[in-house]
């Protein structure tokens, strides 16, 4: 009976190390997949599509970039990053907490928990590389919205329209300058050669002039209409999206080596797992589990007795 | 076959719809400066007018001044009229003595009047010179 148990226990035990095997052989399945560039990851992320509109282009250099933020940060990408986010820092704790247990712990003891760590790694960094593919998808799409936004800048500044409308505002504005020295005198003329009362609209005009140079200076004063400054520096509109450029590549190049350091963690889970697998292996042939299962000549020779 | 001639009706008149529409739109856009042409043709009209008596004239003239004075500033706070692609903007900033004979004609302490007598090149001289005859 003894003997059965026994071999019950040790079928059993064949039975569990070979799951963890299995276990860590698809890990490093898995591992390998994320070290490996996945282009495809990053379609999953085709949730945000923004587009250097009219609108956007009006607006003051320094509110395009808040502008763009706004829009990605309402977005489903945003939020499918968000959530993304906190299933990685849930796995981190609970990587933290294992941890923490096998801290005291001897390599050979707790298997199950050190396969579980690694298992949990393993998705922590499936995370880690699908988030890393999202916010890369971003960085892409607002350096597209940034060069596009900067040809548009580019091109509404030197259209012959433009340029046009340029050469005829100049003229308008020479022609009031022009105006406004005489302005009084013609007033004082029209009113000495026997005209009562000035004109209603002059009346008009002179009441709200006091008022829109007021809200004039209000506007120009306002934090929101400042003009973009680099540095304290004022700049223009193409000045400040070229500078958001050189942010994006900055970003981009730092995305990069995050994306090296995932392979490498990647790469370190790999060896956990391999690691613990050998072990398992190893333990089977010296413990001789293995050749338990056999019945031995010397084991059946008291049944013929 | 019986649709396709309401459909070309159709297509025809929302083309003329857009065509208007976009005539409408430059025509408000120049609403200011063609309101100050007309207010400058009706004031050299009554200038030349010889239906009306010397004190009449004077007395309308006075008035038509000081209409054309608020219309020509109108037209030089307009900033609507950069954007309608007229050539008769262009027309109207380009020679400022001819377009706004007030503010021209108080810089040489001039009428709006005299000042177009001036840009038409008639002056006392050549009145008084003139010699009646056929043409």
């Amino acid at each position: 009976m003894n003997t059965i148990q026994q071999v019950k226990q040790s079928t059993n035990m064949v039975g569990s190390k070979s799951t963890i095997s299995r276990c860590l052989s698809m890990v490093c399945v898995v591992i390998t997949a994320v070290l490996t560039p996945i282009a495809a990851l990053a379609n999953s992320g085709d949730h945000w599509q923004p587009v250097a509109s009219e609108t956007l282009i009006k607006l003051p250099a320094n509110l395009i970039e808040k502008r763009i933020q706004q829009d990605f940060e309402m977005s489903p990408l945003a939020n499918q990053l968000l959530s993304l986010e906190n299933t990685i820092a849930a796995k981190g704790d609970k990587i933290k907490a294992l941890q923490s247990l096998l801290t005291d712990v001897s390599a050979e003891e707790m298997i199950e928990e050190r396969v579980s760590l690694v298992q949990i790694k393993s998705s922590y960094l499936d995370d880690m590389q699908i988030s890393q593919s999202l916010r890369q998808d971003a960085l892409n799409k607002k350096q597209y919205l940034y060069e596009d936004v900067l040809r548009k800048l580019f091109h509404q500044q030197n259209s012959s329209a433009n340029l046009d409308m340029q050469k005829l505002r100049a003229k308008q504005e020479e022609a009031k300058q022009r105006m406004d020295r005489v302005i009084a005198q013609v007033d004082a003329t029209l009113l000495s050669d026997h005209l009562d009362k000035t004109s209603p609209y002059a009346d008009e005009f002179a009441m709200n002039l006091g008022k829109i140079e007021q809200l004039k200076k209000a506007i120009s004063q306002h934090q929101s209409s400042l003009a973009p400054t680099i540095d304290g520096v004022e700049v223009s509109a193409q000045e400040y999206v070229r500078q958001l450029l050189m942010q994006a590549a900055s970003d981009q190049s730092l995305l990069d080596q995050e994306a090296l350091m995932i392979s490498y963690m990647a790469k370190l889970v790999a060896l956990d797992a391999q690691s613990i697998e050998f072990r398992l292996a190893y333990e089977e042939t010296e413990d001789g589990v293995v050749i338990n299962n056999f019945t031995k000549p010397n084991q059946a020779a008291d049944l013929f007795l | 076959m019986k649709y396709v001639p309401n459909i070309s009706h159709k297509t025809t008149f929302i083309v003329l719809l857009c065509l208007c529409s976009a005539q409408l739109v430059c025509a408000n856009e120049l609403f200011t400066l063609k309101n100050l042409e007309r207010e400058r043709a009706t004031l050299i009209s009554d200038f030349l007018s010889n239906s009306l008596d010397s004190q009449q004239k004077q007395k309308r003239l006075q008035q038509r001044q000081r209409q054309l004075a608020d219309m020509e500033r109108m037209v030089l706070r307009d900033e609507r009229l950069l954007s309608a692609k007229s050539k008769m903007v262009g027309n109207a900033f380009k020679d400022y003595d001819k377009t706004f004979l007030v503010h021209a004609g108080a810089e040489q302490q001039m009428s709006a009047m005299n000042k177009w007598l001036k840009n038409v090149n008639i002056t006392n001289e050549s009145v008084l010179n003139a010699r009646a005859g056929y043409r």
